[in-house]
């Protein structure tokens, strides 16, 4: 769907939405007897069962500590999502990504991908096979400059039409770093303050998802308060209306402070708040920093 | 010619200016766009009407020239504004940062666009037309243009032309451009339709691996007869869906050599470039386009330059072409043709090559 004129907004009798709400449970309907889900999704079964089977169009939010590892969660969802999807990073530059990316694709552990252990062909070999695995995945470096809202949103509308999907999924890495970033781009915004830079940010990345009728899943930092009483609706850093707009509030929340034999460390995830499903579902992931893997708990 | 500074302020002209410099550009009494010739690029080309390229709206007094750019309002004008606090400054700075522009509602124009279907309909077949031999004379066998769609008309605006269909991202045909072939220069070409809306492409252009833009259909042909897929912008600005068709390709920006072209491949670049269009300037080197290159050195010299670019051409042409741009010393041009290798291996081998020569020529110019 094209952004054209300011849409009007719309009136309309209960009795001549019926045939819109047919039309929708059908498609959940086949997308449910096929297999086949209406848009992306984690890849992580109860997590999608509880967000109504797929990540609807708007605002997800994902909110976490630092080092409980946000960005590799967020990557995950976009390599894996079944559709193509517009990574935009403000915070690791494209090369990190893309390293940590290749260790979950392969299974490569992150560090011997940084000690020079690996050969050029061997290098090589896995990188080719990681962007094979995610083909459709793109990244946009909005560390060195500011990637302005329509940038993201025509690479978005860009990459869906290359693959032919019906649908996109952008990945803001993170809400806060990104809204921050626009600072770069005029020296008027320089004495702006982060909440009104954040509440911007939040509505330029609401009418992104409206415009391409997508989800934006938006990682979060937590504030400080947040921190300590280990999360909450009311835990990401910035602005209220970060849960107010969202679709979705999901927590991150790490429980064991060293990995197990495996390398495994038991993360608590939180659905504090869920427009398409039932809100303060927890479920146990499990993640090996290693290779940058989360996978259910069970 | 006005020689006028850089600096926004010195440089905003005035009606004066743009009457001063066109003093017989048409009033056009009820129309809200006026014509000019423009003050900013138009000293190289002849002073009529078809290359009157400032348009002005003359009730807002914002001016554009469709051939440099250029744009801005007109200081007659101009209003005084209430200075601004720093607050207000900030927040239409916020509002400026995270705005997302509305596209453009193109209805009109695309309603517009259907009168030219008519004088399309009466157009007829090259074979055996002044059109024909039009083409061969600058190098373009007629079927070959047949296949692009090219067909002839013996009364466009009362003379006889070949006859380019513009389409749109659709495939729909938004527009005709018309190339006399009467020997009249003035003007030598006339587009019914809005053009801005759509271009000439070579049959499979968008689903070709590599795409060149160049400027004039002329071009795409001689472009296509070398093997290359190619669109024209019939003109030097790209319609505003071109940006998303080519997002994530690789494009050859193939306009002309001279400031207009260059102005031009500056713009595509900047507006593809950020949809993750990997661009190369391909800038011709013999003639200022590449029809003028076809009429004065052959198909055959330019098959050569551009075999690395072919649609046909297979890994092996590409990963020789790339070691030999490379060894020349045309580095942007090497990584670009490596980038084309089909085998993801192989490309990245050849890249690797290149990274490794760049870092011994690094290391030569330090030593």
């Amino acid at each position: 769907m094209n952004a054209t004129e300011p849409k009007a907004p719309k009136v309309t009798l209960l009795s001549d939405l019926i045939s819109d709400f047919v039309a929708d449970t059908e498609a959940a309907a086949t997308a449910r007897a096929s297999g086949h889900p209406r848009g992306p999704v984690t890849h992580l079964r109860d997590l999608d069962n509880a967000l109504g089977g797929y990540l609807a169009p708007g605002l997800h939010i994902l909110q976490a500590s630092p080092g409980a590892g946000k960005t590799a969660f967020a990557l995950q969802v976009a390599a894996t999502c079944g559709f193509p999807a517009l990574f935009v990073s403000a915070e690791m530059g494209l090369l990190e990504i893309f390293r940590r990316l290749v260790s979950r694709a392969t299974g490569t552990f992150l560090g011997k991908l940084k000690t020079g252990e690996l050969g050029a062909p061997e290098a090589r070999r896995l990188a080719v096979l990681t962007a094979e695995k995610a083909a459709h995945l793109a990244l946009m470096d909005g560390t060195l400059s500011y990637a302005t809202p329509a940038l993201i949103r025509d690479a978005a509308e860009a990459l869906r039409e290359r693959a032919g999907a019906k649908h996109v999924l952008i990945v803001l890495d993170s809400i806060q770093m990104w809204a921050r970033s626009a600072r770069g781009a005029s020296a008027d915004l320089l004495t702006v303050g982060e909440y009104d830079l954040i509440n911007a940010g939040l509505n330029a990345a609401a009418r992104i998802g409206s415009d391409l009728a997508c989800p934006i899943f938006a990682v979060s930092h937590r504030n400080r308060v947040g921190n300590k009483s280990d999360g909450g609706l009311h835990a990401s850093k910035g602005s209220g209306d970060l849960e107010y707009m969202a679709e979705t509030v999901v927590d991150l929340a790490r429980k064991d402070e060293q990995p197990d034999a495996a390398g495994e460390v038991e993360v608590k995830l939180t659905i504090h708040k869920n427009r398409h499903g039932v809100p303060g579902v927890s479920i146990p992931l499990r993640f090996c920093g290693r290779v940058q893997e989360f996978r259910e708990g069970r | 010619m006005a020689i006028i500074a850089k600096d926004p302020a010195a440089s905003a002209l005035c009606l004066a200016d743009l009457e001063s410099y066109d003093s017989t550009a048409p009033r056009c009494s009820g129309k809200t766009e006026r014509r000019f010739l423009c003050i900013r690029c138009g000293d190289s080309k002849p002073r009529d009407k078809g290359h009157r390229s400032l348009a002005l709206n003359t009730k807002t007094g914002a001016w554009i020239c469709h051939r440099c750019g250029e744009k801005g309002l007109l200081k007659d004008w101009w209003t005084d504004r209430a200075p601004q606090t720093r607050q207000q400054k900030a927040r239409a700075a916020v509002a400026r940062a995270f705005a997302l522009p509305l596209k453009a509602d193109k209805t009109e124009k695309r309603e517009a666009a259907t009168y030219h279907s008519e004088m399309w309909r009466t157009s007829i077949s090259l074979d055996g037309t002044q059109g024909a031999s039009y083409l061969e004379n600058r190098g373009i066998p007629s079927d070959v243009a047949h296949e692009a769609g090219v067909r002839f008309s013996s009364d466009w605006y009362g003379r006889p032309a070949v006859l380019f269909p513009m389409y749109d991202r659709k495939g729909e045909m938004v527009a005709v451009n018309g190339r006399f072939v009467d020997g009249r220069d003035n003007p030598k070409t006339q587009t019914a339709g809005p053009k801005s809306l759509g271009l000439f492409a070579t049959p499979g252009a968008f689903s070709a691996p590599l795409v060149a833009i160049c400027e004039g259909p002329m071009d795409a042909l001689s472009l296509w007869l070398c093997g290359v897929a190619a669109v024209a912008l019939v003109g030097t600005s790209a319609p505003d869906w071109l940006a998303s068709a080519l997002a994530f390709k690789p494009a050859l920006i193939a306009t002309d050599a001279d400031a207009p072209g260059d102005d031009a491949a500056s713009r595509l670049t900047q507006s593809l470039k950020p949809r993750g269009t990997r661009i190369l300037r391909l800038r011709p080197r013999v003639g200022k386009d590449w029809n003028e290159g076809l009429t004065m050195r052959g198909a055959d010299f330019l098959r050569e330059r551009l075999s690395i670019f072919s649609e046909v051409a297979d890994d092996e042409t590409r990963v020789n072409g790339a070691c030999d741009l490379m060894e020349g010393g045309r580095r942007e041009a090497a990584s670009f043709a490596a980038a084309l290798v089909s085998d993801p291996l192989t490309r990245e081998l050849v890249r690797e090559r290149l990274r490794r020569s760049g870092e011994g020529a690094k290391a030569e110019r330090v030593a």
